[in-house]
């Protein structure tokens, strides 16, 4: 019951930053936008297929993401690096009786549903103007398995910048490394252009990393377009890398606490 | 006059919010503004030179004051000028002249030595090369930081960081000094060596310095006038001397006894405010102070007698709940 | 005036200096300089692969146009980023005040006070595949369209630091808008893209987008020599009218900070 309690005074802190979550949401809106203008273009010269993409399909492809970029990413590690680490507040949570992960994650929530909601707001403001273009797949099998594979990608989102933020422990300067992760995941998120229209090696890198499992195939999945047979492999993945996270995650606060209780702040 | 205040008051406007999810939910559309007058009218003058003790609970205005006086804020009402100058205009000329050091706010490049940030304050007040290099050895010598220089600013301890604190913000000779809790935050001995600093660096410079505190022993040692506000408003202006004969309406004698005596007894002769046998602490009428003691020495076995000013603390404390009646 | 050249000097000697004193800082930033400047030749590249010309502009175009950004980029964050990543902390913090009794223009004092060398990178790289690129693909360009493409890089830069200092006064009312200057980012890589595929957008977001889309696109435009004398007029006009209404707002916003705080 406490944990609800947690929660709901962490929604409210959340009303009080409507202004910077609604930056959070614009930022999570411009990139793909931006992409499908550019495709438009294209498709426009080129005409109407590449590689098994069209212009719904793309479009779709693009807006989901903006969806997917304001849920799944996680920005917890900021706060874990600026102000638990840097201005010393993780001392308080050595002294509660919480998991800091779990206390994290609630911290998180909020946000991630605020925008969430604002992104699907988008995406069925873009479905009412440009009607049945944008597809999404809506039988309750393949829906069920789609909102698993999201569920997923968030907790695999929420771990990997959970032992970001605690990096900030071991380097002073954290903004350089939460950068090159920021463009590796965009890459190889899928946010530049559909994973499957890379080339092969990078292709197969690709899919080899946490990035595709956090966005590329929950944008998939809930669209449509990836294929029933791939799903059990894909679903092995996401847990795999959601394990090894975790692990990472657990050895990394031990020595965390080590190191920031020895050196005092 | 160098600081010259004429009905000077800074209100503003803080919102409410109720506690809770739906509290939240109601700032969202609409919020109740309060009007919070931090400084209420205030007037006072300050000569050259002068070292001027600001004393007041926390929240009483003082930091509101002094950034008034810097220029950081816009007044409300009233005329402030310093130097000649109105301050939130913040004129080149005036802003080279003055100085505000606010306890824990730092201006230290972190990973340099100091000696980087002091030739940064160079170039930006403008100071020249031979000004330069005597005011530094001056407050080097002063503050006895010679071979800590070169260090960076991240490996000094807090004391010293204060040091080198003072010395980035009076680099530029200024002749108006305002301090803010100068001594928040330190130790004992740092406090007293902070203390000895400003008394020095006052009479050395001619400097004006108007200096804040909640602190009695600043009080004490530093000004010798003490302007008192609470509430936004000034309760007193005038040497600390003054203070105690006005307020204190009473004298406090200690005695030492040297059998025990029952305390209605002691309390017949004036209020008896402690006692802890062999000692007592009784309060008297300032007028009847000599006749007390005389009375104390008669009835009682005393050993040791001692006729005191009240404290300085309790007089102002008096001040204030007096001024809240 | 020569003495804020002077205190620049200095400001510039004191980030030397402070480079030194975190040498691990500087290797991640030029790590993460390379990386981005890395991300955009890699994705433009990979976007226009299949595509010969888009929007009136030939692939090559394109792909300059992204070396331009490069270089345009680099310098903004060589000079401003990490100013305005500090500004948003300033004004939480209440280290704004430090600023303001300083006798130096609090505008230039809180512009140019940090300086990111790592960003270097990205020029060269920006430079580098400029060079590249006109050497591949037989790029005519003449000693006039560089200097003039240098001259509008400048003007370009003005423009874009008065929108990001516009933008960036909006947190001294909501100190908490740190983010603000991500959203930046996200918008000053809008210039990477040609003018004319904003158009596609309605008018009245398209007008709004307008300073921005001018910034790289009409500087390549000038080296490839395909431009109208509107489009330099265009750049720098919004840049003098942006500037100047920066300082203004600016002013404004220090009213309102020196009048509701305590």
């Amino acid at each position: 019951m406490r944990y609800v309690r947690i929660f709901l005074l962490h929604f409210q802190d959340t009303f009080a930053e409507r202004a910077r979550s609604f930056v959070w949401f614009l930022i999570a809106l411009i990139n793909p936008l931006i992409l499908l203008l550019f495709w438009r273009g294209a498709f426009l010269e080129t005409g109407s297929t590449l590689a098994g993409w069209n212009l719904s399909t793309m479009a779709s492809y693009y807006l989901l993401l903006i969806i997917a970029g304001a849920f799944l990413s996680v920005h917890i590690d900021e706060k874990i690096a600026y102000y638990d680490i840097q201005e010393g507040a993780l001392s308080s949570y050595l002294i509660r009786p919480f998991s800091y992960a779990l206390w994290n994650f609630f911290i998180e929530l909020p946000y991630r549903i605020l925008q969430g909601a604002f992104g699907v707001a988008v995406f069925l403001i873009f479905r009412l103007i440009f009607g049945p273009m944008i597809a999404i797949r809506t039988d309750w099998p393949s829906l069920s398995l789609a909102i698993l594979i999201i569920v997923l990608g968030l907790l695999i989102s929420f771990f990997f910048k959970m032992i970001l933020g605690l990096s900030a422990l071991w380097t002073t300067d954290y903004s350089g490394l939460e950068q090159f992760f920021e463009v590796a995941g965009l890459i190889f998120g899928g946010f530049v252009i559909p994973l499957n229209l890379l080339p092969d090696g990078v292709q197969r890198l690709a899919f080899s990393l946490p990035f595709s499992y956090i966005y590329y195939f929950p944008v998939t999945a809930i669209q449509g377009t990836l294929a029933t047979a791939d799903i059990p492999n894909i679903l092995f993945g996401q847990i795999f890398w959601l394990a090894a996270l975790y692990a990472t995650y657990t050895l990394i606060w031990r020595r965390g606490i080590q190191k920031f209780t020895a050196v005092g702040q | 006059m160098v600081i010259s205040v004429s009905h000077l008051s800074k209100h503003y406007q803080t919102f409410q919010k109720e506690p809770g999810l739906v509290g939240s939910l109601k700032s969202l559309f609409a919020r109740k503004y309060q009007t919070v007058k931090a400084v209420n009218d205030v007037s006072f003058d300050i000569g050259e030179g002068e070292l001027v003790g600001f004393i007041g609970p926390n929240g009483a205005g003082k930091t509101t004051t002094l950034k008034c006086l810097s220029g950081l804020l816009y007044p409300t009402n009233g005329k402030v000028s310093v130097l000649g100058f109105t301050p939130y205009e913040r004129k080149t000329a005036f802003l080279k002249q003055i100085a505000l050091v606010m306890g824990q706010k730092n201006q230290l490049w972190w990973d340099l030595p100091a000696q980087e940030t002091f030739l940064l304050n160079k170039e930006i007040y403008e100071i020249p090369d031979g000004e330069y290099q005597k005011t530094l050895s001056d407050l080097v010598e002063l503050l006895d930081v010679e071979d800590l220089l070169k260090v960076q600013v991240r490996k000094l301890s807090l004391g010293e960081r204060m040091k080198m604190e003072l010395i980035a913000a009076l680099i530029h000779s200024p002749k108006v000094l305002f301090l803010d809790e100068p001594t928040i935050g330190l130790d004992v001995v740092m406090q007293k060596k902070m203390r000895d600093f400003i008394e020095v660096y006052n009479r050395l410079n001619k400097s004006t310095i108007l200096l804040t505190s909640h602190y009695m022993e600043d009080v004490r040692q530093l000004a010798k006038r003490v302007i008192i506000i609470d509430h936004g408003k000034i309760l007193y202006d005038g040497k600390l001397d003054s203070l105690v004969k006005k307020f204190a309406k009473y004298k406090v004698l200690s005695v030492v006894l040297e059998t025990y005596v029952a305390p209605d007894k002691l309390a017949e002769v004036g209020e008896l405010t402690e006692y802890n046998f062999p000692k007592a602490v009784i309060r008297v009428s300032r007028n009847a102070s000599n006749v007390a003691a005389a009375e104390l020495l008669q009835k009682f076995p005393v050993d040791d007698l001692n006729i005191e000013e009240p404290d300085i603390e309790d007089i102002i404390r008096d001040v204030f709940t007096q001024a809240a009646k | 005036m020569a003495r804020y050249i002077r205190i620049y000097q200095t400001l510039l000697h004191l980030n030397i200096s402070a480079l030194t004193a975190y040498r691990a800082n500087f290797t991640t930033n030029v790590t993460s300089s390379i990386t981005w400047a890395l991300f955009s030749i890699f994705s433009i590249v990979l976007l226009t692969a299949r595509t010969s010309e888009v929007f009136g502009w030939r692939r090559e175009e394109i792909l300059f146009l992204t070396a331009a950004y490069s270089i345009l980029i680099g310098i903004f964050h060589m000079v401003f980023s990490k100013n305005f990543e500090r500004f948003s902390r300033l004004v939480y913090y209440g280290q704004l005040d430090g600023i303001l009794l300083k006798p130096v223009d609090s505008q230039f004092l809180v512009s140019f006070w940090l300086v990111n060398y790592a960003s270097l990178f990205r020029i060269i790289f920006g430079v580098g595949f400029a060079a590249y690129l006109i050497h591949q693909y037989h790029i005519p360009v003449s000693p006039v369209s560089v200097v003039g493409f240098i001259v509008l890089v400048g003007v370009g830069l003005l423009l874009l630091y008065s929108v990001w200092f516009l933008v960036a006064s909006l947190t001294i009312w909501y100190p908490r808008l740190s983010n603000i200057v991500q959203f930046m980012y996200s918008v000053s890589g809008m210039m990477r893209y040609p003018q004319e595929m904003y158009r596609q957008f309605a008018w009245y977001i398209f007008l709004f987008l307008l300073p921005i889309t001018f910034i790289a696109t009409i500087p390549v435009k000038v080296l490839f020599q395909r431009y109208v004398f509107v489009d330099i007029l265009g750049l720098a006009g919004f840049a003098l009218v942006l500037f100047v209404a920066s300082r203004k707002f600016w002013n404004y916003a220090l009213r309102f900070y020196t009048s509701a705080s305590s």
